[in-house]
């Protein structure tokens, strides 16, 4: 009753216990074996910084480049860029996408996404068709300094609209975070980062089709199996449920 | 086979037919083959004969509708001792159900479930016995695994499943740890990391068993529980559903 073949959009490489990408991967693989996921997309670093200098962002794209080298078959990657440097965060997306092996940006606290800088990365992202996976929250003591809303990337994708953006969350308030994005067809929702609660994905297949929401678990900080829950117990037909568990990942990244 | 120890009656949205179809329908979608039922649509703390009887009817509805998907657990007020005694004959000594489920009617250490664990000794029927642990207090009746610990203690020849593991999953495994015929049953909470791999290494994989406590859990994050859980693929497979097949002799 496992589904294989699923695609993760969402993890970070902090599995192995500190060691090197090799022992995070060992770590990380037999969890997603169990569970059927076939490839996941890899973003950040053993450590998260929420204002990640040039040598962090450096040292975290490298890791997950040595990831990808180790298992190119399991592992994508999504470069992590700081947009408070712009210069260094175009000239990241030229050597980790533009020359490979990354597919995606991820954008996580370090700087609100409805800001000018996050244009400039936007466009570089439309002409390399790099999706962005871009973490929001809708926190109910008010968001953290630079911390991205449902609302501000719903304003960025009004105004990117060749670019495929990830609502990772789905704004964690997912209530709420759905029905922000709804209006930009060029934004996906992810499943990961609440208890499975009952009625997220089948509210988000109702407001947004099955099309624009992705399996995603924000492992290893949380399991591929609390996460996946979301989506195989939702009362949502198969089809919906193949798009979400890979198919719409597929689309995304052209595979 | 997949075998969920713990599910109720469905008590809304069309006639009781279409509703045990529609949980069927979720189960399939998980992959669940059998499911143990108990308790009707009553959640009545100290329901009286009456209302237990009516309860076990639900069941029983169930069971003759889908035999090869539900298995019926009858459910008793030990504090009725004589109607509860008549229940186990009507229900399991006359068929076809096989186990025995008790809410929060009376904690389980009490005498009057003494001669009930006789019975349910003679017709080999396990007992699943709700319990929690809560930092605010249990309900004035309500087993905590301590009751369960004393009642295994003096019926060592039935089996008892510890229903939601005590809530409290890490104090509770360890108040069943030295009775093995205690089984600890895995719903109640969200799928904390760590809960099946700490029952597998107090208790063994031998006396873990899924159970949802669907439909006011979800198959899906319970099972989450058990699917995801840092165990060998024997494990799994002993407590997705060959305990509960030893349990039952199925």
């Amino acid at each position: 009753m496992i589904r294989t073949g699923t695609i993760d959009c969402h993890i970070h490489p902090t599995a192995g216990r500190g060691g090197p990408p090799a022992a995070c991967a060992d770590e990380l693989l037999p969890f997603a074996d169990r569970m059927g996921i076939a490839l996941m997309g890899t973003s950040l670093g053993p450590t998260f910084w929420q204002q990640p200098t040039r040598e962090q962002i450096t040292a975290d794209n490298d890791f997950n480049a040595a990831l990808i080298a180790l298992h190119p078959d399991r592992f994508f990657g999504y470069a992590n860029l700081n947009p408070n440097d712009l210069r260094f965060s175009l000239d990241e997306i030229d050597r980790r996408v533009a020359d490979g092996p990354f597919v995606g940006l991820k954008l996580w606290v370090a700087m609100c996404c409805d800001h000018p800088n996050v244009d400039a990365i936007c466009e570089r992202a439309a002409e390399l068709a790099a999706p962005i996976l871009q973490h929001t929250f809708f926190r109910a003591g008010g968001n953290m300094p630079g911390e991205s809303s449902p609302d501000d990337l719903a304003a960025l994708a009004a105004r990117h609209p060749g670019v495929t953006f990830i609502g990772a969350h789905a704004g964690l308030d997912w209530e709420r975070g759905i029905r922000a994005v709804a209006p930009q067809p060029n934004i996906l929702v992810d499943t990961c980062g609440f208890d499975p609660e009952l009625g997220y994905t089948e509210m988000a297949v109702a407001w947004l089709g099955a099309a624009r929401v992705v399996y995603g678990s924000d492992a290893a900080g949380r399991s591929f199996a609390s996460q996946l829950a979301k989506v195989y117990g939702a009362d949502i037909d198969d089809d919906a449920r193949a798009l979400i568990l890979h198919g719409n990942m597929r689309r995304v990244l052209g595979l | 086979m997949v075998i969920d120890c713990h599910v109720h009656v469905q008590g809304y949205l069309g006639t009781p037919e279409d509703r045990m179809g529609y949980l069927l329908d979720y189960a399939d979608r998980v992959g669940i083959d059998r499911l143990c039922l108990s308790l009707g649509t009553s959640r009545d703390y100290a329901p009286d004969v009456d209302t237990v009887r009516a309860s076990n009817d639900m069941v029983r509805a169930a069971v003759e509708l889908h035999p090869d998907r539900y298995i019926g657990f009858c459910y008793l007020n030990p504090c009725y001792l004589s109607e509860s005694l008549d229940e186990i004959q009507r229900c399991i000594a006359d068929g076809p159900f096989a186990g025995i489920k008790l809410w929060v009617a009376m904690t389980c250490d009490q005498p009057n479930l003494d001669p009930i664990c006789e019975r349910a000794a003679e017709l080999g029927a396990p007992i699943l016995q709700h319990t929690w642990l809560k930092i605010t207090g249990n309900l004035e009746f309500e087993s905590t695994p301590h009751h369960v610990a004393a009642i295994a203690r003096r019926h060592p020849d039935v089996n008892f499943i510890l229903g939601h593991s005590g809530g409290n999953w890490e104090m509770g495994y360890r108040i069943v740890q030295d009775l093995p015929n205690v089984c600890a049953e895995v719903s109640g909470g969200d799928p904390e990391l760590g809960q099946t791999e700490m029952g597998v290494a107090l208790l063994g994989a031998q006396r873990i068993v899924y159970g949802s406590d669907a439909p006011g859990r979800s198959f899906a994050s319970q099972i989450a529980k058990v699917r995801g859980a840092d165990i060998s693929d024997d494990q799994r497979a002993m407590i997705l559903g060959g305990n509960m097949r030893r349990l039952l002799g199925l």
